[in-house]
């Protein structure tokens, strides 16, 4: 990868997953609290394997990638397809290319590869957060069961097999994201008045595309 | 020896496919000079047509001897180093510094070792009458500084051939007077063949160069 070119993929990832962290952390903190809350007064599920096990099958499994990958698509597929629409418009992807610089390779391919990068790692920064706050919150809410043994109780509910769903969940949905954001903001043409356009179709797409990958590789690992 | 520049029986629409040129045929040998008039529309689309970036309904392009559209990616990227386009609309990043503009064909490319590269940029700002490599983005900056910067750009590799499109375009009498003359001393120094779009005559007078009126052809 050209230094040039390795500049942009980590002006992505910066913004895409450093920048993203405080938020990402706080939605994790919520999300945790509600889950445990749930599990112990509404749900009523009083002990404590209950919950480490609800923790790991909801978050771990489920709402990590698909909150992350919500995340994404709000900060940054919505900035890429913005970013790439009014540089189309403006014609100074057309510019790159008479300088013999090509779009893919110096726009598209850094911006894949960041995107992808950033919500595998966010999702590991959302799970981790969010564990760590159940196993809190939980220990909190029942006075026997302390926070160690909590977290104890969710290591012994994780199987080898989580890493690879997480896996799947976060790098391909990362790459459909930024391909998806990519494709509609090149795709925008005219004026100005194409952009939002070509934003909302990249949102909206990208989110399409997050919940279907997620459906898929649940129905194909724990239905199979 | 090999033209610079062919156009052999060139024919070309606008979006709305209403005719821009017609059986054009323009040949600039090395180290010519010419300046095109005529309607904005037409004189761009014309170096668009030329850069690649439009499709001609008609004829061909020969840049230093071939023809772009048939090129691999290498040897486009190839052909694209020895020519230096400064468009009309959209010459620079918006989103990046005018520094990084300026840089950006010499890190892409990586003619120079990276030792070499911040001279080179320097070398070619100074053509344009800039002695520093502006950090701000260039949407904050005015007009005059934009075009220093992506004349400096089109330069920056050193070219063989300069496509430059309304370079005194929206400039005060004074600063198009200075543009006009920086372009043609680069020219100069680089021992370029010019190929420009303007209706503005100081820039075909510091040129030297010949002039060719485009007038919209009759639709048929």
């Amino acid at each position: 990868m050209r230094p040039v070119v390795r500049a942009v993929l980590y002006r992505q990832i910066l913004f895409t997953g450093v920048q993203a962290i405080p938020f990402t952390a706080l939605i994790a903190g919520l999300v945790a609290m509600i889950v445990v809350v749930q599990a112990r007064l509404g749900g009523g599920m009083g002990e404590g394997g209950v919950v480490g096990r609800l923790l790991v099958v909801v978050i771990v499994r489920e709402l990590g990638p698909l909150v992350v990958g919500t995340i994404v698509v709000a900060r940054s597929c919505s900035a890429i397809a913005a970013e790439l629409g009014n540089m189309r418009v403006g014609r100074e992807i057309d510019s790159l290319v008479a300088m013999g610089v090509d779009p893919f390779e110096y726009l598209v391919l850094p911006r894949l590869t960041g995107v992808a990068v950033a919500v595998m790692c966010l999702t590991v920064v959302f799970v981790t957060v969010s564990l760590g706050a159940g196993a809190g919150i939980s220990a909190l809410l029942a006075q026997k069961t302390g926070a160690g043994e909590i977290m104890r109780l969710i290591g012994e509910n994780l199987q080898p097999m989580d890493h690879l769903v997480v896996l799947a969940k976060t790098v391909v949905p990362g790459l459909l994201m930024a391909a998806i954001s990519c494709h509609e903001g090149l795709s925008a043409s005219g004026s100005v008045t194409a952009v939002p356009p070509s934003v909302t179709a990249a949102v909206v797409r990208s989110l399409a595309a997050v919940f279907v990958w997620d459906s898929l590789v649940t129905a194909l690992v724990y239905l199979a | 020896m090999t033209a610079a520049l062919e156009i052999s029986g060139l024919s070309l629409d606008d979006h709305d496919g209403l005719p821009l040129v017609r059986d054009l045929t323009l040949t600039l040998n090395p180290g010519e000079r010419i300046v095109v008039g005529g309607p904005v529309e037409t004189t761009s689309g014309l170096l668009r047509a030329v850069m690649g970036l439009e499709v001609a309904g008609a004829g061909t392009v020969r840049l230093l001897g071939q023809e772009l559209a048939v090129l691999s990616r290498a040897e486009a990227e190839a052909l694209l180093e020895r020519i230096g386009y400064s468009p009309r609309i959209g010459a620079l990043v918006s989103n990046l510094p005018l520094r990084d503009n300026l840089l950006l064909p010499l890190r892409y490319h990586r003619r120079l070792p990276a030792t070499d590269v911040p001279a080179a940029a320097l070398r070619a700002a100074a053509r344009f009458g800039l002695a520093t490599l502006p950090v701000a983005i260039p949407p904050v900056v005015s007009v005059l500084v934009r075009r220093r910067v992506a004349l400096a750009r089109a330069t920056v590799l050193d070219p063989v051939l300069l496509v430059v499109d309304d370079p005194t375009e929206d400039l005060d009498p004074a600063a198009a007077d200075e543009i006009a003359d920086l372009l043609a001393a680069a020219a100069g120094e680089l021992n370029a063949t010019v190929l420009a779009a303007s209706n503005d005559f100081r820039v075909a007078a510091a040129l030297r160069a010949r002039t060719l009126l485009l007038t919209p052809p009759v639709q048929s």
